[in-house]
């Protein structure tokens, strides 16, 4: 129960994080597309990488939440039900971390020139 | 039952296209770093986005609608959404490696040719010098042929010369 209500809170904080984002990448496109906020992005390679390995974190232990799930839909168990539960919950929170970890990586790129 | 099992499916395909994705990180991350690249990563970055914000209300909906089949269509949509970021990524990674390859194939074929070009010109001037010998001794030789005819054309005069007064 208590990992049902820490999903749920997660989901509405990413749901919330990256609508935010989305809004702004595409509010701002041009300068994040453009040659300078790359040259931005590129000095903090160590910071992207960051993001990825959580970015691949949260994903890997997604499928291993959803195995889980998969296995209790053929045999019924509550161990598999409170390893899904476990594991979307930490999904979810590495999920938000990388979210978060993103937001400097995304202001450092907003220096960037407009480009006409 | 039918969605699960697609769901099923697709999971495992979302788990095949990570694996290609963690076993290529590094030639990934050497993708990403490209500056060529910007548009096309702006465009998985906004998939990515879109499907994360999907997947979480998938799971507002698993929490607050246990069991339904809302969750299983949401999760589907983010899922596909998540493996055409990933087919964008793959494929331009493997351009990228295809093109490093390449470069790399052109790099080896020009030092390659750079090597016989300079074997080529070492053995023309080798021959060059050699020829060069010749020319001095054979031009010297025809000097002093030259020479001698000359002094033996001058004796003969004189000869001749000696002839028509001892007479």
């Amino acid at each position: 129960m208590i990992f049902g209500a820490i999903l749920a809170a997660t989901s509405v904080v990413t749901l919330f994080l990256s609508l935010a984002l989305l809004v702004l990448s595409i509010w701002k496109r041009e300068k994040l597309t453009s040659e300078t906020a790359w040259d931005m992005l590129m000095e903090r390679t160590s910071h992207l990488k960051l993001v990825f390995i959580l970015m691949f974190f949260s994903l890997i232990i997604y499928l291993i939440a959803e195995s889980a799930e998969l296995l209790n839909i053929e045999s019924p168990s509550a161990v598999l039900l409170e390893v899904h539960e476990v594991g979307e919950s930490i999904h979810m929170i590495i999920g938000v971390a990388a979210l978060l970890a993103v937001i400097p990586l995304l202001l450092i790129m907003q220096g960037g020139e407009d480009v006409s | 039952m039918y969605l699960e099992l697609v769901l099923s499916y697709t999971i495992v395909l979302f788990a095949m296209v990570l694996a290609v994705g963690v076993i290529n990180i590094y030639y990934f991350l050497d993708f990403v770093l490209q500056k060529e690249n910007r548009k096309k990563l702006y465009q998985v970055w906004l998939l990515g986005l879109f499907a994360l914000s999907v997947h979480s209300v998938g799971h507002i909906v698993e929490v607050m609608l246990e069991g339904s089949i809302i969750y299983s269509v949401l999760e589907l949509t983010s899922l596909s959404m998540v493996l055409a970021a990933m087919a964008i990524l793959v494929k331009n990674t493997l351009t990228f490696y295809t093109f490093i390859e390449i470069k790399k194939q052109l790099e080896m074929a020009v030092e390659r040719r750079t090597k016989d070009l300079m074997t080529s010109n070492k053995e023309l001037g080798q021959k060059v010098e050699e020829l060069e010998k010749w020319q001095r001794l054979t031009v010297g030789r025809e000097i002093k042929m030259k020479e001698l005819k000359d002094e033996i054309k001058e004796l003969k005069e004189k000869l001749e010369k000696y002839e028509s007064q001892t007479r």
